[in-house]
């Protein structure tokens, strides 16, 4: 999702200085100005009774609308007026100066002469031949708009007419003409544009870039709000090469839940002859408070799309299209769901064959209790009808009843584990192994032992009180030998191998396999924790599984785990200042003496939002990569960026990226050199991607700023924490920042 | 070379019943800090206190499943499990026992597009350790920031 | 509306005064002094603490009233008129009236606040405020509080 622009740059004051009479009404807080009355203040009053006229430093004020004038004339009757000289006028959201103004208060409307203006509410800015406002309306006539500051205005919008509805945060140009700089650069017979940020900004700005694949690629948001509780976003695009597309988002929000309805339909495609489409649903809706159903639902015309409709490489990272709708239930000590889920291939050099099978439909609960005194019990169950495009599936039902005696001191933790795994299926004719039956079924007891200790330590580093602690923790695991050749893989793959492996019951995710195991994990965990406020300065771990029997349980075409140790699993994690944190992970296999896996990531934030990222992972025979990135702030205005993503693995650079970004209070230019993978064949290509962002009111060029939030992590520093930092510690979120755009 | 046995969980001085809060009322990361703060000794509010008792609450959880590794032909191959929560700690007088902050973990795990079979249920098994790791690493943050040292720095 | 046109039949109604303490001189041309007055004449009513009534071969050419003066009448629409001032000077050959002293005229149609407050009966002109003498408010209610608050006022 977009974030608001930046104004960090502009010049403090408002272009329309603030009136000192005129206090503006808090934010958010709307007066029905029709039931106000108006108070009229003079140096003098002459005239007559029925028609007064006020002279010298006049102010007129009604509910929140505020007149200044040298002189207002009434007519009481007609409940009208005229005010002449050094106009201040501030209401409908806007500010501005004039000569010349009349209104009618019983139609709250007021008309008003060669004014300049400013939006209470953002930086927009101009001036107009004439203004007619009435409530929150309000219409420009022969009108300029910009968020520039008057005395550099580097674009300004020219319009026969504007009307602007600050209560919505939306405006609609006609006959608009944008000139950036002196340079008149575009036409618009009609073109709509946010006035603030409550909007989905990022959204509903137009944009207009160009590519070798789409040609010239013009997209006009079109922002309809139809009630309080929903709203309706067109997205009329034009891509001189390919075609036109039109997409609509429908929003809505009930009572206890909330939704969004999106879908793009392009007739005749010219890139592949063919017409595309694409339809998302993504839903909640609480039905008890216990009882939730949530839809999250991707549909798309064919296998492509994704790819031909992104301009970056996440846009081939998504192979298979997932959709899931379902009611999940939690309460105290217990969670549950009926759902259905389903993939859609999303890359046409695969086949349906790579796809995992559907779930339709699958229930599954878990409940724990504490039984008498300190025992604890519980079940975990599970009933799945698998089917799939290509093979032949089944159902199978999976139940692992559990007892537990967690004993635990200040020091140390005991937590002995008993469970019975049954799992049972029922299959179709091709999923059944040679020979095998229609239902083979298995069951057998997992004991385990989980155990721990606690030393601590304070210490103090340079002047600062630290608390560090050793955690050495053993997992003991016996499950007995049950042939499950004849069973078939639905869900089930060999789970990552990783510190969170040595402590698990299971080698595999999914309950198409239960390993044998007879092993023990040994294992050490030690960090620092500063004591001010409980940040980890330094964690490290280290373990290690020692396989008393071989485990004869595999998946097809897996090797047998033979009798012996697993490899070293290593862990850490430093951050020496809270500007720097390094992380790294190394896995070591004794018996071949080999690296398994080794990466190392570090981040350094640079000062003003500047940032830089190395990483190489190494993973055996499967992938090493380098990865640098960086955003480096030269000046206020100057940044440089920069990214070289190369797989030493396929000796081929996967993306690199080289741009330099000009920032200034109402306009960005961006200039962003790429070379990448930019199809399924694994082709590189090259694109020059220029962008000026207009601040305020739209971009013009391929929006950079997505494709550079993606290759740079942290190139908007709220990426890097997930939560943004001033959400953290108390500020008020940021403004609804949607979904992020469709591809 | 000064390693001693962990005495107990530090909890806030006369921190008195606490109750968890979460933004969503049986989220299972509210249930497990409740387990922890109780086996810490911590007393539970009871369940419908809602004036003058010491919160722990649960401001924010939120999860992102980023690729961070890609294929020649730029499939993604390796994927990082994100998890973040904002929390903070006030006593029953509203004053804060433990400053408002963001506690960030990550899991990696391998997803390689042509067989992500299995994948979806990894991912719902790095979601349950996520959480029980993250209740730990609150209390952590907890038990440091209500250090005697701490207090006397 | 406003003062102007007051209801005109008042004009022609007798006016009776009631005074705590009269003074009076005999002479066609002489003026009397009351205090503590009431003045009614058809709808026209007036308070004041003290008035004096300049005649003009026996008919009222002016009636000066200090001390703090309230004065109600109604007006030809059926609204009232409603002032408080300390000191009403009333010309009756020229039809002027003029109010001082942190005046306030309530009607239905709203208030007007100021230091001098001048109405032509006449020709209806009104002037307030100017050279010195203090800023001039008015207040116009919304027509939906028009009816229920004309006597509430300033």
């Amino acid at each position: 999702a977009d974030d608001p622009p930046n104004w960090g740059l502009c010049p403090v004051q408002d272009v329309v200085k603030p009136f000192v009479e005129a206090q503006a009404t808090p934010e958010g807080i709307h007066i029905d100005n029709t039931d106000q009355s108006t108070d009229i203040e003079g140096d003098a009053l002459s005239g007559t009774e029925a028609n007064p006229v006020f002279q010298g430093n006049v102010t007129m004020r009604r509910g929140d609308q505020f007149m200044g004038a040298d002189q207002i004339t009434f007519d009481k009757e007609a409940d009208r007026y005229t005010a002449e000289g050094s106009i201040r006028y501030q209401g409908s959201g806007l500010r501005m100066v004039a000569d010349r103004a009349e209104g009618n208060q019983g139609s709250e409307t007021h008309v008003i002469h060669d004014l300049d203006y400013q939006l209470l509410s953002r930086r927009g800015n101009g001036g107009a031949d004439s203004v007619t406002l009435a409530g929150e309306l309000g219409t420009l006539r022969g009108a300029t708009y910009s968020t520039c500051p008057p005395d550099a205005r580097q674009w300004e919008l020219r319009a026969r007419q504007i009307d602007i509805d600050t209560e919505e945060g939306m405006a609609v140009a006609r006959g608009a003409t944008l000139r950036v700089g002196k340079v008149p650069v575009l036409y618009m017979p009609w073109f709509m544009f946010p006035t603030d940020e409550r909007r989905r900004t990022g959204l509903l700005f137009p944009s207009i870039s160009n590519s070798s694949r789409n040609g010239f690629d013009y997209r006009q948001p079109i922002y309809l709000n139809l009630a309080p509780n929903y709203d309706v976003t067109l997205n009329p695009r034009l891509m001189t090469s390919r075609g036109v597309q039109m997409g609509a988002q429908f929003r809505y929000l009930v009572e206890g839940g909330q939704g969004v309805l999106e879908g793009t339909y392009m007739p005749d495609d010219d890139l592949r002859d063919r017409d595309r489409s694409l339809i998302r649903y993504q839903a909640y809706q609480n039905l008890t408070p216990h009882w939730q159903a949530r839809a999250n639902l991707n549909w798309i015309s064919d296998s492509r799309y994704y790819e031909d409709f992104s301009n970056s490489l996440d846009g081939l990272s998504q192979t298979s299209a997932y959709s899931a709708i379902g009611v999940y239930g939690r309460g105290q000590g217990w969670n549950a769901g009926v759902t259905a889920d389903h993939w859609q291939l999303a890359d046409f050099t695969l086949t349906e064959a790579a796809l995992p099978f559907s779930r339709l439909p699958r229930a599954y609960v878990n409940w724990e209790q504490r039984l008498a005194g300190v025992l604890v019990g519980g079940i975990g169950a599970e009933a799945v009808r698998f089917q799939h495009e290509s093979f032949d599936a089944g159902s199978r039902i999976d139940l692992k009843p559990w007892i537990s005696l967690p004993l635990e001191g200040n020091s140390w933790f005991l937590r002995p584990t008993a469970a019975y795994r049954y799992t049972g299926y029922s299959l179709d004719e091709g999923a059944r192994a040679p020979g095998g039956s229609s239902s083979p079924s298995r069951g057998q007891s997992i004991l385990s032992l989980d155990a721990g200790l606690f030393f601590d330590r304070d210490t103090t580093v340079k002047g600062k009180h630290y608390l560090q602690t050793i955690e050495p923790r053993l997992f003991y695991l016996n499950v007995p030998y049950a042939d499950q050749s004849d069973m078939p893989q639905f869900d089930t793959q060999p789970l990552t191998f990783s510190w969170g492996q040595l402590f698990r019951d299971n080698r595999y995710s999914g309950a198409d396999r239960q390993a044998d195991a007879h092993q023990l994990t040994l294992a050490v965990s030690t960090r620092m924790i500063r004591q001010s406020d409980g940040r980890e300065r330094f964690s490290a771990s280290l373990g290690q599984i020692r396989y008393f029997d071989e485990s004869r349980v595999r998946l097809p075409g897996e090797p047998i785990t033979e009798k012996g140790r697993s490899a070293w699993v290593a862990d850490a994690n430093y951050a020496p200042t809270d500007r720097w944190t390094i992380g790294a992970s190394y896995q070591w296999d004794p018996k071949f003496s080999r690296t398994d896996l080794a990466s190392v990531r570090a981040r350094y934030l640079l000062p003003d939002d500047g940032v830089f990222n190395v990483g190489y992972r190494y993973r055996r025979s499967l992938l090493e990569q380098v990865d640098v990135a960086f955003l480096y702030p030269i000046s206020a205005s100057w940044s440089v960026v920069g990214r070289y993503y190369h797989s030493l693995y396929d000796d081929k650079a996967m993306e690199t990226m080289a741009g330099v970004q000009w920032d200034s209070c109402c306009v960005a230019v961006r200039l962003v050199g790429r070379r990448y993978v930019h199809n399924r064949a694994g082709d590189l290509s090259n694109a020059l991607m220029f962008e000026i962002e207009l601040k305020g009111l739209g971009s013009a060029g391929q929006d950079t700023r997505r494709a550079l939030r993606r290759s740079i992590l942290g190139y908007n520093r709220d990426d890097l924490y997930l939560v943004p930092p001033q959400t953290a510690t108390g500020q008020p979120t940021p403004p609804d920042s949607a979904a992020d755009t469709l591809p | 070379c000064g390693f001693h046995l962990r005495n107990a969980l530090n909890l806030p001085e006369d921190l008195g019943p606490v109750r968890v809060l979460a933004s969503d009322p049986y989220s299972p990361l509210g249930e497990l800090l409740a387990d922890g703060l109780k086996r810490a000794g911590a007393e539970a509010a009871a369940a419908d206190a809602t004036a003058d008792v010491a919160t722990l609450q649960v401001i924010s959880e939120q999860w992102a499943d980023t690729p961070i590794s890609h294929d020649q032909f730029g499939r993604a191959q390796e994927f990082s499990l994100r998890y973040a929560v904002i929390f903070s700690m006030r006593r029953a007088d509203g004053s804060a026992a433990v400053p408002q902050q963001a506690v960030e973990l990550a899991r990696d795990y391998l997803a390689p597009a042509v067989d992500s079979i299995g994948k979806a249920s990894e991912r719902e098994l790095l979601v349950r350790e996520l959480r029980r790791d993250m209740a730990a690493a609150i209390l952590r943050r907890v038990d440091a920031a209500s250090k005697p040292a701490a207090a006397a720095q | 509306a406003g003062m102007a046109d007051a209801r005109t039949s008042d004009r022609n109604q007798p006016m009776d005064i009631e005074a705590a303490h009269q003074v009076c001189g005999l002479g066609a041309n002489d003026s009397c002094t009351y205090t503590d007055v009431t003045m009614t004449q058809g709808t026209l009513r007036i308070k004041a603490a003290k008035a004096v009534i300049q005649q003009v071969n026996g008919d009222m050419s002016r009636v000066q009233m200090t001390g703090g003066v309230t004065l109600r009448q109604q007006l030809d629409d059926g609204t009232d008129f409603d002032s408080k001032s300390s000191a009403v000077d009333y010309d009756l050959r020229s039809e002027v009236v003029v109010f001082t002293g942190n005046v306030a005229i309530t009607q239905q149609r709203g208030t007007l606040n100021g230091e001098r407050v001048v109405y032509n009966m006449k020709s209806g002109q009104v002037e307030s405020g100017g050279n010195g003498n203090g800023r001039v408010k008015m207040r116009i209610l919304p027509k939906s509080a028009q009816g229920a608050s004309a006597q509430a006022g300033g």
